[in-house]
């Protein structure tokens, strides 16, 4: 009975329709997915036209003044294939279509995000990994960079602690260099951003991580450039790896689509180590007395005894320490987004709070931010969009990683010591963790604000020129607040406050050549880019106060000064750049890209201003050739190869110059027999410049059976030349800065990388895999006449030695226990053994601290509104330099110990792990100083294989028109649930948060002393879509 | 390739072509950063009073207790027999007491680095002092004669902490240190230990030469002869050492000091030659060595007296009471420093009382002028409220000499270098009373731990030095 209506209905429609238009038609239609859910926002265009439009919520479309015909009618949608349908229109006619569309499992039809533009992924002939928004959602209140780890083929990710808002170490194919800083550069919607965590010095393990004030509920994107045919664009600051990421926008011809999401989680130590209680304690210290050729008890540790203490009134006395300054931690997470689009305005506005507590007592990382993206068009020529965000962060603190909290609970806080003494004060106040986090408070409270308008003009067609400003700002104050008690006078507070602008400025033009001939198409780009950043700040200090100074900002000046100080202008650097690509292509199979930026830099000497850096690719696309067009094994195949120079800018911007002093720049009481002084700290370096990258890349992108098989294979090689070393000077040349930047040193770094992607079932039970491994070879060129000791890893005696990859241990070799005596037996420089701990002539490389294989792999399976993924990181090879363990395993100190020491050498005969127990060094043939005792029985294999992440989620999608929430999810999930592996300490997990850059090269990974273990979570999440 | 070299060269060009208009339109280079209050070097030491700034500079070092007045002169005690081993709790301290420093020492690094801080400010002010505009001859040579006398005195206390003594070879071939007479980074070797004597020599002779006898508490000509003095003392050179020494004595002017007590304290002792200038608590150059030494409240010190020292001290009634007290729980605690009770004091680093030493114990060795000598040591035993010493038989002397020096020059930072230098005496058949197997604490004078590793950041910075050898080396004399 409906039929004839409908007929009838659309038989009028068409008289109408006829009446108005000349020879044009109408298409019109509806788009669904593959869940029969409509489509909001998908592009419909009549192929080889301009006519096209965009569905609507309704997931309906209607395109008018259609030139009758036949058309091929093509619908777009991000994650999902195109779909074609050819469509007849009559003149005045309507036609209607409807489409179904099938998620896009042809990844390579992806569009990712290059620097200054975008490419299809199938044109790419770089090296680039992407990373879309959902995989960066699993952490809670965490960093965007930690989620990384495991997912992009190449980049080694060491998250550093499980201290909240702890940042991880990047490393993109290796470290290739010394003494310049290692990392990536992270670029925001085309900025680069300031990400350094130590630009306001050390921390001692926990220093602000500026990554962590970018919400990753804002993030759309994130693309890894690892060659040089992608960076170069950047540089001479493209070799250590660019990651560029793109946060989300309105989508057009969306309606106000809003998303609700909460997580909370708990946190817990992902591993335990035990340590000896009273009891082992004193037996462990007895025995190592006795050994000694003491006798009687072995006195107390000296704190007790001058607290008056005896053996006696400590019985009963068994502090768990660890238990004092652990705890479950709680994690919450808010979000709330709002997205929409309209023919001229779109916007996306994202707010989120999160509040993260670690696992350490009162530590907890709380962040708030707000973002809103803008875009709107003027007209088809001229577009514009702001963007701008805010965040606020607030650290709280524990007492330095070792000196208090867990490093002071495993350590100098002894079970035998007391809480409180018995007169209700602290005991040990000092060396009391507890104390220490209760009567002192460490606060790091960060403003950041990343802004850019970007306009765009075409005032022809294929022709796009952009003009984009931006502003990048972070405030970051690191406050102290001790208490009387703790001070032993007034209450002290103080503020360390840094300021960090950062200016830029770029004008790129794109150009689509238009060639007679279709089979050739060219693009180009050129550009110019302007940036200037530094920082400045405050130092204050106040006592009698009665809190942090930012709580009473407007008070702080009425209490006693004890020091307020301005900084000028610290860190500054300018950058004047020009680039350009050139990309070419025919019959869209063989691809050409060339990349050329020149940098000038504040940053180089005088004599070395400017710096060019070229690079080209190739690539083939043989599935496009006949003899594979037919196959239906290999559906996608192209081959590629890239060669460029990039540079690493990333140098202190001050170490080109000398350091005079004078005048108001030398001290109040730096003066000698009442009269002033003057002195040069530093020498001038004028031939300072960035360090040269060259890499060659090649690889394979294969697609298998329709893309249920697709893999990445790549190969690379780099050599850094005119590689900057901190070179030492003999302390003898009498100059006080003995360290002397210069670029004498070269090496290589080389290795494969594979991305393997599997559908294994696509039915109604999906499973999916995805792999990814890479394998590194770091090999020391050159470093002029530098000694290993020049170019030294920080604590934990990791070395650079030519030959050799960067960051060996470089120990005395241990060999075994001497089963008669129980004595360490060494190894000297000839190989023989020796029970002389010789550290002027027997050091040697032990081992590398980098390993061999790193990876990830990802199981995902779908079933119904079901889905599990679980997420296993692997790192293959390395070792684990334990800097504590000659105290916490090795000589009987005033330190707990781990439990593992009563697996030592007791009487002739014994195979033990651990040498016979002493107080005293000199018994294991080195000095008196027991820091001093540094070998390789405390060097551990560093493989391990984790659970990264696992989790369970269920997804419903609301059909219901009157339903306000359209879809929604909720799931669980944990971290860091499991771990495989030999090393017997916290965490085969390690990176040691350190200021100077070289430190990080060279010794940043698999050396802990001390290091808080990674976390371990449980999160429940929910998210909501609604409109 | 042609064609993107063209496009490569281009876009160079063009690149450098616009930053060359903008740099050249902004007048300066607008790229360059450079950190606030950075000035060139024609700037930075284009005049006299520049001139003498720097020069200060160097002298400020010398003032911060790091070397010479401070850590060497600990570290010359702890490592020889004038210090209770079994209280020092600083493990540093320790390696230096066994004799087993080792090369990422603290306190090696410290005195090799602060030291030579010292002579590489006044190299520098030598190399520069062209600069300075205005600035006369005399002016000119007044300066450079400074620095060479901090130069030298430098020199001197490093190598005689990092090198073997004078006389533990012949002909003193053995590795000394690295001789800098110019402000440089380039990479030296070791020097012999007769070379660096040999330039210590030079430098305080054109010092000695050039400086003016009054120089406001800087270094005067006496400086550089007392200096010499001492120098030539250490090579066993008697007749040079006597010849130095008589000079100030004589000649100076400076008075030897009735009081005692005034040597280290803040009104200073008239019989300074040179000391390293307090002029308040927070410019005090005795601030290091009153640290170690110092008795707190409690009665607890950094630093205790041996016993050995004590029994040894024990023989007067004015200095020994004064300058020594065993605390409660029988440490011996020195008063030797601000004994005037100031919270600062100055810090002669040669006085008459040391030359008088040098010029009685010189004149004994060669026997020349007996009399004068027991002079000299009836002064300071005079003062130490012991009777006069009469036995004029030159070894009989020289034996109360040794005796003297040790008791009056306690904690200056004399003794390690005295027992090596009566060993080399010894050993090279150039002394009265010699003392064959010469022990310190048990070991030999001479083994390998008696000198101090170098540190790492002197080895870091050259791949070709040699390091000394380690305590236990069997190829030296290890230290057991």
């Amino acid at each position: 009975m409906k039929l004839p209506v409908q007929q009838l209905i659309w038989c009028l429609l068409s008289i109408m329709l006829c009446l108005q238009a000349f020879a044009q038609g109408t298409v019109k239609g509806k788009v669904i997915d593959q869940d029969n859910f409509e489509v909001i926002g998908g592009t419909v265009l009549i192929e080889g036209t301009e006519r096209g439009a965009a569905t609507d919520m309704n997931g309906e479309f209607t395109i008018l003044n259609v030139p009758a015909g036949t058309h091929t009618v093509v619908v777009s949608y991000i994650g999902y294939e195109d779909a074609r349908k050819q469509v007849t229109v009559g003149e005045g006619g309507t036609a209607t279509i409807d489409f179904k569309l099938g998620e896009n499992t042809e990844l390579l039809n992806e569009v990712v995000v290059v620097g200054y533009g975008t490419q299809r992924k199938r044109d790419v002939v770089g090296s680039i990994s992407k990373v879309e928004s959902k995989e960066l959602l699993d952490v809670v209140g965490g960093s965007f960079e930690n989620v990384l780890q495991g997912k992009v083929a190449g980049a080694q990710i060491t998250q550093s602690s499980g201290i909240a808002g702890a940042g991880s170490m990047v490393r993109l194919r290796g470290v290739s260099t010394i003494s310049s800083g290692g990392e990536p550069l992270y670029v925001v919607d085309g900025i680069p951003i300031t990400q350094d965590n130590f630009l306001t010095g050390s921390s001692n393990g926990q220093n602000n991580n500026p990554l962590s004030s970018l919400n990753p509920n804002d993030i759309e994107s994130v693309e890894v450039l690892k060659d040089a045919s992608a960076a170069a664009i950047y540089g001479s600051r493209g070799a250590n790896g660019v990651i560029l990421i793109t946060t989300k926008r309105g989508q057009s011809g969306a309606k106000p689509t809003f998303n609700f999401s909460t997580r909370w989680g708990l946190s817990q130590p992902a591993n335990r180590v035990e340590f000896l209680d009273s009891e082992e304690w004193l037996q462990i210290r007895q025995e190592a007395w006795e050994n000694d050729g003491n006798v009687g008890r072995a006195p107390l540790p000296g704190v007790l005894a001058d607290n008056g203490y005896t053996y006696e009134s400590i019985e009963g006395i068994n502090t768990d320490w660890i238990d004092e300054v652990i705890q479950t931690g709680f994690k919450q997470e808010y979000n709330l987004s709002m997205n929409q689009g309209g023919k001229k305005l779109s916007s996306y506005i994202g707010g989120s709070y999160s509040d993260a507590q670690s696992y350490l007592v009162g530590n907890s990382y709380k962040r708030a931010s707000l973002r809103g993206n803008i875009d709107y068009r003027f007209s088809e020529k001229f577009t514009s969009s702001i963007s701008t965000s805010i965040t606020r962060g607030l650290n709280n603190r524990i007492p330095q990683a070792w000196a208090g909290g867990l490093g002071t609970a495993q350590t100098s806080a002894l079970p035998i010591y007391p809480i409180m003494d018995t007169d209700s004060t602290y005991f040990n106040l000092y060396g009391n963790p507890v104390a220490q986090r209760e009567l002192t408070s460490n606060k790091t409270r960060e403003w950041r604000s990343i802004n850019n308008v970007s306009l765009t003009y075409s005032p022809i067609k294929r022709l796009a020129l952009n003009v984009t400003g931006s502003y990048d700002y972070m405030n970051i104050g690191d406050y102290f607040f001790e208490d009387a008690v703790w001070t032993d006078n007034q209450n002290i507070a103080k503020g360390f406050t840094s300021k960090v602008h950062n200016w830029s400025t770029y004008g790129t033009a794109t150009y689509d050549v238009k060639m007679p001939n279709p089979d050739h198409t060219f693009k180009a780009m050129i550009g110019t880019e302007y940036q200037r950043s530094f920082q400045n700040g405050t130092n204050e200090e106040y006592q009698g106060l009665t809190d942090h100074l930012f709580r009473n900002p407007e008070q702080q000046m009425t209490y006693d000064t004890l020091r307020y100080e301005t900084y000028g202008i610290v860190n500054s650097s300018r950058f004047f750049s020009l680039f350009g690509r050139l990309n070419y292509s025919y019959k869209d199979k063989f691809l050409a890209q060339a990349v050329y930026r020149s940098d000038a830099s504040s940053k180089f000497g005088p004599k070395r201003r400017v710096g060019g850096f070229p690079s080209v690719g190739l690539g083939y696309i043989l599935s496009e050739e006949p003899f594979l067009k037919e196959s239906n094994t290999i559906n996608f195949l192209k081959i590629k190869a890239s060669w460029g120079k990039t540079g690493n800018a990333d140098i202190p911007s001050n170490e080109q110059y000398h350091d005079r002093l004078y005048g108001d720049r030398i001290g109040p009481n730096d003066y000698y027999n009442n009269e002033p002084i003057r002195f040069e700290r530093k020498l001038e370096n004028p031939y300072l410049q960035w360090e040269v990258v060259t890499t060659y890349d090649g690889g394979i992108e294969i697609g298998l059976f329709e893309d249920r098989i697709t893999a990445a294979f790549s190969y690379y090689y780099k050599k850094t030349t005119e590689a900057v070393i901190q070179n030492r000077l003999q302390a003898s040349t009498g100059i006080e800065d003995l360290f002397f930047w210069e670029n004498v040193a070269s090496l290589e770094n080389k290795g494969f990388e594979i991305e393997l992607t599997t559908r294994n079932l696509v039915k109604k039970f999906k499973w999916k895999t995805d792999l990814n491994l890479a394998r590194n070879t770091n090999k020391i060129l050159s470093v002029a006449s530098a000694t290993p000791d020049a170019l030294a890893g920080g604590f934990g005696d990791t070395r650079v030695v030519v030959g050799e990859p960067i960051g060996v241990n470089y120990l005395i070799p241990f060999s075994h226990i001497d089963a008669e005596t129980g004595a360490p037996v060494y190894l000297d420089q000839d190989g023989n053994e020796t029970f002389i701990y010789d550290v002027v002539n027997n050091r040697r490389t032990t081992g590398d601290i980098f390993p061999k294989v790193t990876g990830g792999i990802t199981n995902t399976f779908n079933y119904k509104n079901v889905d599990l993924s679980f997420l296993w990181t692997f790192s293959i090879g390395g070792t684990i330099y334990d800097d504590a363990a000659k105290r916490s395993l090795g000589v009987v100190t005033d330190w707990n110990m781990q439990k593992g020491v009563f697996d030592r050498w007791r009487e002739p005969g014994d195979d033990a792990t651990y040498p016979k127990l002493t107080m005293d060094m000199t018994n294991w043939g080195g000095n008196s100083n027991f820091w001093q005792n540094n070998h390789s029985l405390w060097l551990y294999d560093a493989t391990y294989a984790r659970l990264k992440n696992i989790t369970i989620g269920y997804t419903k999608k609301i059909k219901a028109e009157n339903s306000p929430i359209k879809s929604y999810r909720i799931f669980v999930n944990s971290t860091n649930l499991w771990t495989i592996t030999k090393y017997p300490g916290w965490d085969p997990e390690i990176s040691r948060d350190r200021d100077n850059a070289q430190e990080r090269n060279v010794g940043g990974v698999g050396v802990t002393y001390l290091t808080p273990p990674q976390e371990r979570t449980f999160n429940l999440g929910v998210n909501f879509t609604f409109q | 390739m042609n064609y993107i070299n063209q496009i490569k060269n281009s876009f160079h060009l063009l690149g450098i072509s616009i930053i060359l208009l903008i740099s050249n339109g902004c007048g300066e280079d607008f790229l360059a950063s450079p950190p606030d209050g950075q000035i060139t070097i024609e700037e930075f030491m284009g005049t006299p009073a520049a001139a003498q700034e720097a020069l200060n500079g160097a002298y400020r070092v010398l003032g911060d207790g790091s070397s010479i007045g401070g850590l060497s002169w600990l570290l010359a005690e702890v490592m020889a027999d004038n210090i209770d081993g079994t209280r020092i709790t600083n493990g540093d301290w320790l390696s230096h007491y066994n004799w087993n420093t080792d090369i990422f020492l603290g306190t090696t690094r410290t005195l090799m680095e602060k030291g030579a801080l010292v002579y590489g400010r006044a190299n520098f002010v030598i190399d520069h002092l062209d600069l300075a505009v205005g600035l006369t001859a005399a002016e000119r040579e007044r300066i450079t004669a400074e620095c060479k006398f901090l130069r030298a005195i430098i020199h001197f206390e490093l190598v005689r902490m990092f090198a073997q003594p004078y006389g533990f070879t012949a002909d003193n071939s053995h590795p000394g240190i690295a001789i800098r007479t110019s402000y440089s980074k380039e990479k030296a070797p070791r020097a012999t230990v007769g070379e660096v004597f040999a330039q210590v020599i030079t430098d305080l002779e054109e010092a000695m030469n050039v400086l003016p006898a009054n120089n406001n508490r800087y270094a005067t000509s006496w400086a550089a002869k007392g200096y010499l003095a001492k120098v030539y003392f250490q090579m066993n050179d008697y007749q040079q050492a006597f010849a130095m020494a008589n000079d100030v004595i004589e000649n100076s002017g400076l008075q030897f000091d009735p009081n005692i007590f005034a040597r280290f304290s803040e009104m200073g002792t008239s019989e300074s030659v040179f000391d390293i200038v307090s002029t308040g608590q927070n410019n005090n150059s005795g601030g290091a060595l009153s640290g170690y030494f110092r008795v707190g409240g409690d009665g607890t010190a950094q630093t205790y007296i041996s016993e050995n020292m004590y029994n040894n001290a024990a023989v007067d009634t004015t200095r020994f009471k004064i300058w020594y007290a065993p605390n409660s729980s029988g440490a011996i605690t020195l008063n030797k420093f601000v004994s005037d009770n100031s919270s600062w004091m100055q810090v002669p680093i040669i006085h008459i009382t040391e030359l008088k030493l040098i010029r009685g114990e010189s004149a004994a060795e060669i026997n020349n002028n007996i009399p004068l000598a027991l002079e000299d040591l009836n002064d300071i035993r005079g003062r130490a409220g012991m009777p006069n010493f009469a036995n004029s038989d030159p070894i009989q002397v020289v034996n109360s000499f040794r005796l003297e020096r040790r008791r009056e020059l306690v904690a200056e930072g004399n003794r390690l270098h005295e027992l090596k230098r009566i060993g080399a005496a010894t050993e090279r058949g150039l002394t009265v009373l010699p003392v064959t197997n010469l022990e310190i604490r048990g070991v030999p004078w001479n083994c390998n731990g008696m000198i101090c590793q170098f540190p790492d950041s002197e080895l870091s910075g050259n791949l070709d030095l040699e390091a000394n050898p380690t305590n236990s080396d069997p190829n030296g004399i290890p230290c057991q």
